[in-house]
């Protein structure tokens, strides 16, 4: 994980002086929709949990598991738009299946890593002194061992379901959303406007919800969105290595390493699934990009 | 002078560490009646800042308090729980500083936070909003209603330290202290929030309390002046008296280096000589005395209290004015 961004947001107030208040305030979405990475992300990103939603909902064209020996290894054609497996069975409807088990486990090891890692981020930026120390410790050792490795170990320990997988993603994620948090929150508590709100005597739990959260929202939402793109990934890592959820679910790691024995006869069998995994990871990092924008205050305007 | 809104009695704050104490404010005294306006002036570190923050107990942290009262309206604040002294802070005693760019939550209209504060001390909703408007009118800012749903990037310096006045208005306090508000605006700005302080608290009858390195801006605004130097009140005097008669050699002069009106025979500035001394290590003796051209023998051994010198001033110097040349 070398890309690991980390987007410090930290709203200052824009030194030009424009005495004309602007009336319009555009919206995170504007502001999203606004730049290019923005917009590809966001239509690649609805395409994925459309098609998350519509596999889990089982709306496919075929039953993602029904067996068809006369149609096995089909190429593409419109009666199978991405061909068909050696048991015959659509890859689309397959793949629809699939992104609806990881997009699910994506979103509770994010879910997992957020909450954890923003409240202890949180607990370690605002209260300092030894909470401060004892999390970043803690984070730092879990920083040590890469977050795929921790994953398998959990995930052998555990056994592979849906849940299990989720925690083992997740766990690994926390470290990142304790420094993203961690860093602005410790920024943020002496701004002079925090400072300010003291002297205005304001408790500390209204500086804390009301003045410091809101301005981290923007860093949690970016780093949320390219969390989904890493959980997707190593969800896919630990499928194609079998430590995915068991056999009747399908999944795309486990599609692309069923596959790849057959990548040379049929090439679209492994060619779906791994495009699927490209287009949820591009579209989660390019919607992360997009929301780094829209997080800053100063961009909102005008 | 009738009884003090605030008073500030032998405060001393410091940080304490293993190998004893650093003071940095040794023990000031101020006092301020409701109605009056009080300047307190001094270089950087002279502990004005400080002084302040220790009303509202909100030194930044190895900083405390050593000792001292803080007494509002006869309450002791140094002996006050917390839960009171937020009902101080921004509601009995107000504080406006000196930078309004960055005093502001950059993400919240400004409405919306001069609401929080007053929502903060108990007032309604309903009120607070009407509260709001009322008092953005009252700072002169145009058109309340578009101020008041800005972001504070929208808005100049010099109107977000309307708002920051407004704010720190909203809860009619007692006492207001101005912490260099006008340091960070260009001259026509600050006359600007200068006349506006003084016709507001003439409404008001608060006491105001305003910090600052200008004396220029003293003379135009306030009663009394204490001249603070190295952790110290060295001169306190009412205003006309101080500029027209300092009687300390420090307090002379800081005057001495004000640029005059007079054209013609420009003489160059006046300036003192040497640097402050850190109040936190100090040599027995006078602190101002390496500076002082009228320092005598006894300045290097003891430190000067505070001297009555008539009509109300005080200096701390053993020598009256009248004998500094010999």
């Amino acid at each position: 994980m070398s890309e690991l961004a980390t987007p410090v947001v930290t709203p200052e107030p824009m030194d030009a002086v424009n005495g004309e208040p602007a009336a319009r305030h555009r919206t995170w979405f504007g502001t999203v929709w606004r730049s290019r990475n923005g917009r590809i992300g966001f239509i690649l990103s609805a395409l994925v949990v459309l098609g998350a939603i519509f596999g889990s909902l089982g709306v496919t064209p075929y039953p993602p598991d029904a067996q068809n020996f006369n149609a096995s290894l089909k190429g593409i054609s419109l009666a199978h738009v991405l061909g068909t497996d050696q048991f015959g069975r659509d890859v689309f409807s397959q793949i629809l299946q699939a992104l609806g088990v990881s997009l699910e486990i994506a979103g509770i090891s994010v879910l997992i890593a957020g909450g954890i890692g923003t409240l202890g981020g949180i607990v370690a930026g605002f209260l300092g002194r030894w909470p401060s120390a004892l999390i970043m410790r803690v984070t730092d050792v879990m920083f040590a061992i890469p977050a795929i490795l921790l994953a398998l170990a959990i995930v052998t320990a555990l056994g592979p379901s849906i849940i299990d997988s989720s925690i083992a993603i997740g766990v690994g994620y926390i470290p990142i959303f304790v420094r993203v948090v961690r860093g602005p929150v410790l920024a943020l508590r002496e701004a002079d406007f925090v400072r300010a709100g003291r002297v205005l005597g304001f408790s500390r739990s209204r500086l804390l919800f009301r003045h410091i959260l809101p301005s981290v929202a923007g860093a949690v939402a970016v780093q949320t969105s390219l969390a989904l793109a890493w959980a997707i990934l190593a969800e896919a890592s630990l499928s194609f290595l079998g430590l995915g959820p068991p056999p009747p679910t399908a999944s795309l790691g486990e599609m692309v390493s069923e596959s790849s024995s057959l990548a040379s006869t049929a090439w679209w069998t492994l060619a779906g699934p791994s495009i699927a995994i490209i287009i949820a990871v591009i579209g989660f990092n390019f919607l992360g990009d997009g929301l780094r924008a829209a997080a800053d205050p100063r961009s909102k305007t005008r | 002078m009738s009884a003090a809104e605030l008073s500030i009695r032998g405060l001393r704050v410091g940080i304490a560490h293993r190998h004893g104490v650093d003071e940095i404010v040794r023990g000031v005294d101020l006092e301020v009646a409701s109605g009056e306006k009080l300047g307190v002036v001094g270089e950087s570190g002279s502990g004005k800042t400080l002084t302040m923050l220790s009303v509202l107990q909100l030194l930044p942290s190895p900083l405390a308090v050593l000792g001292g009262q803080v007494l509002l309206d006869g309450e002791d604040l140094m002996h006050a729980d917390e839960r009171r002294l937020r009902a101080v802070r921004g509601g009995e005693v107000a504080m406006v500083y000196q930078d309004p760019m960055s005093s502001l939550n950059p993400l919240l209209r400004v409405g919306t936070q001069i609401v929080e504060a007053l929502r903060a001390h108990g007032v309604p909703v309903e009120a607070a909003r009407a509260r709001t408007r009322e008092v953005l009118g009252q700072v002169g800012l145009p058109q309340p209603e578009r101020i008041e749903s800005s972001f504070p990037h929208e808005l100049s310096g010099g109107m977000l330290q309307r708002v920051m006045i407004a704010m720190a208005l909203s809860t009619s306090p007692k006492v207001l202290i101005a912490d260099e508000p006008t340091t960070a605006l260009d001259v026509t700005i600050q006359q600007q929030i200068l006349d506006l302080v003084s016709a507001l608290q003439a409404e008001t009858s608060m006491a105001v309390i305003w910090v600052t390195h200008d004396l220029g801006v003293v003379a135009r605004l306030v009663d009394r002046v204490a001249v603070m130097y190295a952790g110290r009140v060295v001169e306190q005097a009412p205003t006309r008296k101080l500029f027209a008669r300092p009687t300390h050699p420090y307090t002379a002069a800081l005057l001495a280096s004000l640029p005059g009106p007079e054209i013609g025979h420009r003489k160059p500035l006046h300036q003192i000589g040497g640097t402050p001394p850190d109040p936190a290590h100090l040599s027995p003796g006078c602190p101002f005395r390496a500076r002082c051209p009228y320092a005598i023998g006894r300045c290097a051994v003891e430190e000067p209290g505070l001297i009555d010198r008539g009509s109300g001033s005080v200096a701390a110097c053993w020598r009256e004015p009248e004998l500094w040349e010999s």
